[in-house]
């Protein structure tokens, strides 16, 4: 792939966690597969910082965990979003869409075209 | 979770992210080696990728928020093991600290008990008293007359519910005479009457039958009901559960029992404990006039109100003064410039005349927190000197990567944990210092409610103070030693000699403060035993010892004023007449104790009335033939009262020598002058001039004081004085007393009877108190800055011991040595004194009255506190000081 792998800007990963845990019930090590798939490598998360941000959120209720039996048959721990958390992606995720068009309309600006 | 649960389940949650990130590590893995690398690259690649377990794990942990709570079960386990390393330092500081926290604990809950307690009613801070007064008189508030309560009730836009009560007393029996083993006969009880409504706006309900019915509360006499407080239900009746609907005996009057009112219901005022609750119709059998429900003139009722929602107490207060205002309207003679106030029931508590009891809880509080001040002092004393001795545990602690504010946390963990063992003794000290203060008390001839037991308000304040006493001497040596020359500290050199001078400057500081304070301390105290020496050697203008007084009131049995007279004038001859009976008479309300009567104003012959508000009052007592000769208290002019002074004599009056002279300039001259009260009472003779005396406290100026003849102004509430032959006779002199009053009317019951100098106790309650503690604060106070004094100049030495040896080496004496440690400790101490006379000397100012008739600069005391001072200092400097010159040179060099 040509492109540089880019870092993630600050409080991205919780807004991508919540997201994907939007879907439907899953575990850590899934998260961070879809996470790698879905962005196509350009979105690498560190696994070191995945599991600190997974107990934060859910800490702060935006997350619950249940331990059932996955895949391979062995017990897992799943994570599920809670209402509050839905409301958090909703409101994040809006926040997040506002910014970049902004950003992005910023940066097509032509050269002297400001007024 | 709660970060509590969490932590219970602390193991199951570690085991729980171990599993998580295995199961993370073995399907990396696993997809490794399905992308072809071998098993045991697979492995260590997923490992690389998720980092290092440990690090993650410590991250997941912060990341759940339990951390700091790890942290602090750490520091507390350390911090006991350091305390309990150093038997001595924490024996010091935990005790330094319980006595600081102890006598204040005992202090707030002897103020509680007086004036913080709430009433045990539902929602005691929104019960409202209404006070009934006159415009012109600015601090009086009286009682309502029945007529003008029913109209404000009735009137009023703004209370939901407004009740009235009043004060009765009555003996109980269970038949119409006393019967053998009605002991209750003998004493009074105390009661209330009520209006149907009081139990509803009191808002506490009976445990057994009911309140009061409407009906009940509405035709005078004629429903003898009554509700039974609960302790004489406990004590009389044996918390029979059959109670209701039993006949009791009141007065001797038969009422039916429809309640029981549960324990903790004291009735309608804080410090007494009412009996019984008789339906507000009753009121005449209890003694009051029968014209007591249309006279408004004749106010014998206190109010306590509920305000509708929303209702502010100044808008009631302004609704009810529309009310007042159409009342002084309608019925000028009796409620002219009627004016109404309105306060919570604890802020009513001390109206006017009893502020002085608040002004004095409150000081009490203000000087045993000074005495907190001293240990805390004290304790950070302490804290400062062991900080330097553990600056190289600290300094390698900080060069191994701990945060200052991890070390200063340690610390201030410390500090809490001392000052809340501080707690636990004080919680100690204090529970056996209230019990103290109580059995400190006189006899009181009322069951009154004295509880100052600490209970769970004053609990939570103490906790309140021991935590921020922990903070406040732990954190500034905290701070200190955390700021710690690492370098110094590891090369070896104890405390860093830069920064040996300032803490001995800061440790010094607070010498001097802890000084400064006792020395204020310790003046409060001097002056309080200067004044209680001063009332014990105060003339009360009679003499105690062979009395015997117990109060009657026939007026409980309803005897009419001729009635009255006889009984007390038979009662009188056939006690003369007993043995060991020396005299006998009656007073209305004996001096010294705790109710008086002031009259006034004053007017003298051909004078006339002065314009309101002016004039001279005096007090007054009412008191039968031979009063003075009971009290061995000579009249130095004229006769004594007889008993053909009597209504249809003309009338006379005996008055003080203070008297006299402050209206007729000489005794001499104002005998047989005439003199009346203001409003048209007939002038009165002066027959008589009685020697000064006290009346209403030990340290009065010289008062005026007046002496009614009783047999022209009889009342039923009297107390009668028995003079014995002599002090042995006073037992057998008491059940003469009891035998005669039983004789008259065997239905008669004596109360509040008190044996010679118990007579006197009430009088030298405050100066007992007071001077009792302030010498616990003031020793207290001395003896912690003597340790606090004793630990800095020790430390100083130890710090020195080098110089010192230098110095001994190149030829100084002993005594030079000497002089040197002790002037150094010597000016501390100094400054302190000098700062303290100062503090001293502005809080006298402030003190005034409360000083009870001591010189607010009483030299002596003044003096001779800071002689003692510097005598004890003296000595806490001179043993180190012959330590430190008794060091042998070569060890001191080799000291390092």
């Amino acid at each position: 792939m040509a492109h540089p792998k880019s870092d993630l800007p600050q409080g991205t990963l919780d807004l991508l966690i919540l997201k994907v845990v939007a879907l439907g019930p899953v575990h850590g090590y899934a998260i961070a597969q879809r996470l790698e798939q879905v962005s196509r490598g350009v979105v690498q998360i560190p696994q070191g910082s995945l599991y600190p941000a997974l107990h934060r959120l859910e800490n702060r209720g935006l997350l619950v965990a249940e331990w059932d039996a996955s895949e391979t048959g062995r017990d897992a721990k799943f994570y599920k979003l809670t209402r509050k958390g839905k409301g958090q992606l909703e409101t994040q995720a809006a926040g997040w869409d506002r910014l970049t068009k902004a950003v992005s309309l910023i940066l097509k600006l032509s050269e002297g075209g400001a007024k | 979770m709660n970060w509590w649960q969490r932590l219970l389940r602390r193991d199951k949650s570690e085991e729980e992210l171990e599993k998580e990130l295995n199961f993370h590590l073995e399907l990396h893995t696993r997809d490794l080696i399905a992308q072809g690398y071998t098993p045991e690259e697979a492995r260590r690649q997923a490992r690389l990728a998720l980092g290092g377990p440990e690090q993650v794990k410590e991250m997941c942990r912060d990341a759940r928020g339990t951390r700091w709570l790890l942290d602090l079960l750490q520091d507390l386990r350390y911090g006991v093991r350091i305390l309990a390393k150093q038997p001595g330092f924490t024996a010091v500081a935990v005790l330094a600290l319980g006595l600081g926290i102890g006598v204040n604990t005992a202090m707030l809950s002897t103020v509680n008990g007086f004036v913080l307690k709430p009433l045990p009613v539902e929602k005691p801070s929104e019960l409202i008293e209404p006070f009934w007064g006159r415009k012109i008189d600015n601090q009086v508030w009286g009682l309502f007359s029945y007529a003008n309560y029913v109209d404000l009730r009735d009137q009023n836009k703004t209370f939901s519910d407004l009740c009235a009560w009043s004060e009765i007393s009555a003996g109980i029996s269970s038949s119409e005479t006393r019967n053998a083993g009605d002991t209750e006969r003998a004493e009074v009880l105390w009661g209330e009457l009520v209006t149907a409504n009081y139990f509803d706006v009191m808002g506490v309900k009976p445990i057994l039958g009911r309140d009061f019915t409407r009906e009940e509360d509405s035709t005078p006499n004629a429903h003898p009901v009554v509700v039974l407080g609960n302790q004489l239900w406990q004590r009389r009746f044996n918390s029979d559960a059959a109670i209701v609907g039993k006949t009791i005996y009141l007065n001797g009057i038969p009422f039916t029992v429809v309640g029981v009112m549960p324990e903790s219901f004291l009735g309608s005022t804080f410090y007494l404990r009412k009996a019984f609750y008789v339906p507000s119709m009753m009121a005449h059998t209890f003694g009051r006039r029968v014209e007591w429900r249309t006279d408004r003139s004749y106010a014998t009722f206190k109010a306590y109100g509920r305000l509708k929602p929303g209702v502010t107490i100044a808008q009631a207060e302004a609704d009810l003064n529309l009310v007042g205002a159409s009342l002084a309207q309608l019925y000028p003679t009796e409620n002219a410039d009627t004016k109404i106030h309105l306060t919570t029931e604890a802020d009513g508590r001390f109206a006017d005349g009893t502020r002085v009891i608040l002004y004095g809880g409150l000081l009490a509080l203000f000087v045993s927190g000074l005495v907190l001040v001293v240990a805390c002092a004290n304790v950070a004393n302490l804290m400062l000197a062991r900080a330097v001795t553990r600056a190289k545990e600290i300094g390698i602690r900080l060069a191994i990567g701990a945060s200052r504010w991890r070390i200063v946390r340690q610390l201030v963990t410390e500090s809490l944990l001392l000052s809340l063992l501080g707690g636990l003794l004080g919680w100690a000290i204090a529970y056996e210092g209230t019990q103290l203060i109580r059995a400190s008390f006189p006899p009181i001839p009322y069951p009154a409610v004295i509880d100052f037991t600490p209970d769970g308000y004053v609990l939570k304040w103490m906790l309140a103070v021991s935590l921020l006493t922990g903070v406040i001497f732990g954190l500034a040596p905290a701070l200190f030693a955390s700021r710690t020359d690492l370098v110094a500290v590891i090369k070896g050199a104890a405390a860093g000699a830069s920064q040996r001078g300032r803490r001995l400057n800061l440790r010094g500081a607070l010498v001097v403060a802890q000084v400064t304070i006792s020395i204020v301390v310790l003046i409060c105290a001097g002056l309080f035993i200067r004044s209680l020496g001063k009332a014990l050697k105060t003339d009360p203008g009679f003499r105690s010892e062979n009395l015997v007084t117990m109060m009657i009131n026939p007026g409980l049995l309803a005897y009419d004023q001729p009635a009255i007279k006889r009984f007390f004038h038979q009662l009188q001859r056939n006690l003369e007449a007993q043995p060991g009976v020396r005299a006998a008479s009656l007073i209305n309300e004996m001096p010294l104790a705790v109710a008086r009567i002031s009259s006034g104003p004053i007017v003298k012959e051909g004078e006339i009335d002065p314009p309101p508000n002016k004039g001279l009052y005096s007090d007054t007592s009412i008191v039968t033939p031979q009063f003075f000769d009971s009290m061995q208290m000579p009249l130095v002019q004229g006769r004594d009262f007889t008993d053909r002074d009597d209504a249809e004599a003309p009338r006379v009056v005996i008055v003080n020598q203070e008297f006299a002279r402050r209206f007729y300039g000489t005794a001499e001259s104002a005998m047989g002058k005439r003199f009346r009260f203001a409003q048209g009472t007939p002038l009165m003779e002066i027959i008589g001039i009685a020697k000064d005396g006290r009346y209403r406290s030990l340290y009065e100026d010289q008062q005026t004081y007046i002496y009614l003849p009783f047999y022209q102004n009889a009342r039923a509430g009297m107390t009668l004085i028995i003079s014995a032959q002599s002090t042995a006779a006073l037992p057998e002199v008491v059940e003469t007393g009891r035998r005669e009053i039983a004789q008259l009317d065997p239905r008669m019951p004596t109360y509040g009877v008190m044996l010679g100098n118990e007579n006197m106790e009430f009088a030298y309650l405050a100066p007992r108190l007071a001077a009792g503690m302030g010498t616990t604060f003031g020793v207290l106070a001395l003896v912690l800055a003597t340790i606090g004094l004793y630990s800095v100049m020790m430390y100083a030495v130890s710090q020195r011991t080098r110089e010192i040896g230098i110095r001994m080496a190149l030829g100084a004496q002993v005594r030079d040595m000497l002089r040197l440690i002790v002037s150094q400790g010597m000016r501390l101490v100094l400054i302190g004194i000098v700062l303290g006379l100062a503090g001293a000397f502005a809080l006298t100012r402030a003190l005034g009255s409360l000083l009870l008739g001591v010189g607010r600069t009483d030299s002596v005391t003044f003096l001779g506190v800071s002689v003692l001072l510097i005598a004890v200092a003296f000595v806490a400097c001179y043993i180190p000081a012959r330590r430190a010159a008794r060091v042998d040179p070569l060890v001191a060099l080799r000291h390092e």
